[in-house]
């Protein structure tokens, strides 16, 4: 089991935002989302991961878990909470597409994407990490990642295009 | 189009042996229909990353603040929740300018804007990989040193202590501080970078000749108790320091 309890406490405490924020990238609605980090962190506090264990990595495995196994057989509600929000992505020309969307497009466009093509989005696009440990976290083979994660690419670059000439 | 999308998203994360790396490289220099297409590749993704940026900055809501506390260790100072979510990073308004790690440590995401300067605003979070400002003094200063921040107008970095941690990363506490703005936390070496695995304000009394001084707030008992039940046994001493140093932290 991982360290002493309240080592461990302090250092999931520690994480929090980043869970946080990957919860919202899955379960778009900030309610729904907070109910899978709520979730998580109780999953975790109960039983605590083993102690060679990279608890951020487990942190991210547990809540993918509970969102797909769980609260997404329960259709949570996605996009309840209606954000006009316009996000201006950072960068521009070479570096990449400037767009603007709502948060409301990105919530609904990631949430068409397939489950596994969201929680691989969100943890090399959001999170920062490598295919390998993408497919560590997950699971799964390299290979998966790579493609899955194309699709996922490419099918939100036309929601978003999609939604840009709407504006 | 020469590359499909899954050849073309790999190549964006730098997920691709080095040679073919640098052949994609010189077909997209001079190819401007494969710039485009990774440009909305590329775009699909900062969009998503700046969509939900602003997350890690937001207070945590009490109820998630609560699930740790009806299952809190006894140990743990009782005022230890509400204080960090008091001087949590979101709730600091220090007028620097520096972000301290921001998003992960990807090759690709490591560009400018992973370290962007914001106005008003001072943030120790995430992880400090090579080439960030900070990342030398964390990977080769000594403790009870102070360092100079390259780049970084007036700002210091002090490593407090190394120790080997319980889950047995190396870790050191650290403090940052400019003018009357200081971080007090500890950063963990995972991989090759530095993550921060817990940082708060506090205030700084900073005499030229010494360095910070600890204010004894109760913020920094905060600090010195992670460090005390994250430690695995003896703080590392300046020769076995200077050994870790020169094993790069393994």
């Amino acid at each position: 089991m991982h360290q002493d309890k309240g080592v461990f406490e302090a250092e999931l405490l520690a994480r929090l935002p980043r869970l946080r924020r990957f919860c919202r990238s899955l379960a778009g609605a900030v309610h729904d989302a907070d109910d899978l980090a709520q979730a998580t962190i109780e999953r975790l506090l109960t039983k605590r991961p083993p102690a060679d264990a990279d608890l951020t990595k487990w942190m991210f495995r547990v809540c993918k878990n509970i969102w797909i196994d769980e609260m997404r057989a329960r259709k949570v509600r996605l996009a309840s909470d209606i954000d006009d929000t316009v996000i201006e992505a950072p960068g521009g020309g070479e570096q990449g597409a400037l767009v603007a969307v709502t948060l409301q497009e990105v919530n609904a466009a990631m949430a068409k994407l397939p489950d596994v093509q969201r929680v691989i989005m969100s943890l090399v696009a959001v999170e920062g990490y490598t295919y390998k440990e993408t497919a560590e976290i997950l699971g799964l083979p390299i290979g998966t990642i790579m493609s899955r994660l194309s699709r996922a690419r490419a099918a939100l670059a036309e929601e978003f295009d999609d939604g840009q000439t709407r504006h | 189009m020469k590359y499909d999308d899954k050849t073309l998203s790999a190549y964006i994360d730098g997920e691709l042996p080095k040679r073919e790396l640098a052949a994609i490289g010189a077909d997209v220099k001079a190819d401007p229909l494969l710039r485009a297409r990774i440009a909305r590749l590329k775009g699909a993704d900062q969009t998503v990353r700046a969509a939900y940026a602003d997350v890690i900055d937001e207070a945590p809501p009490e109820r998630l603040l609560q699930s740790f506390k009806g299952l809190g260790a006894p140990r743990r100072p009782p005022s230890f929740l509400a204080r960090a979510t008091s001087y949590w990073p979101a709730a600091l308004a220090a007028s620097v300018a520096l972000v301290i790690g921001y998003y992960g440590a990807s090759q690709f995401q490591a560009g400018p804007q992973a370290f962007a300067v914001a106005k008003n605003d001072f943030r120790v979070l995430g992880v400090i990989s090579d080439g960030h400002a900070m990342f030398e003094s964390f990977e080769t200063g000594q403790s009870a040193q102070i360092y100079d921040v390259a780049g970084q107008d007036a700002l210091k970095v002090e490593l407090v202590l190394s120790f080997k941690s319980v889950g047995g990363d190396f870790c050191r506490e650290f403090l940052a501080y400019r003018s009357a703005d200081a971080f007090h936390g500890v950063a963990c070496k995972a991989d090759e970078s530095w993550t921060v695995r817990i940082a708060v304000k506090t205030p700084a009394e900073i005499d030229p000749s010494v360095g910070y001084e600890t204010a004894s707030t109760d913020l920094d008992t905060v600090i010195s108790d992670y460090v005390a039940r994250s430690m695995s046994g003896e703080a590392l001493d300046l020769d076995q320091e200077k050994a870790v140093i020169a094993k790069g932290w393994k």
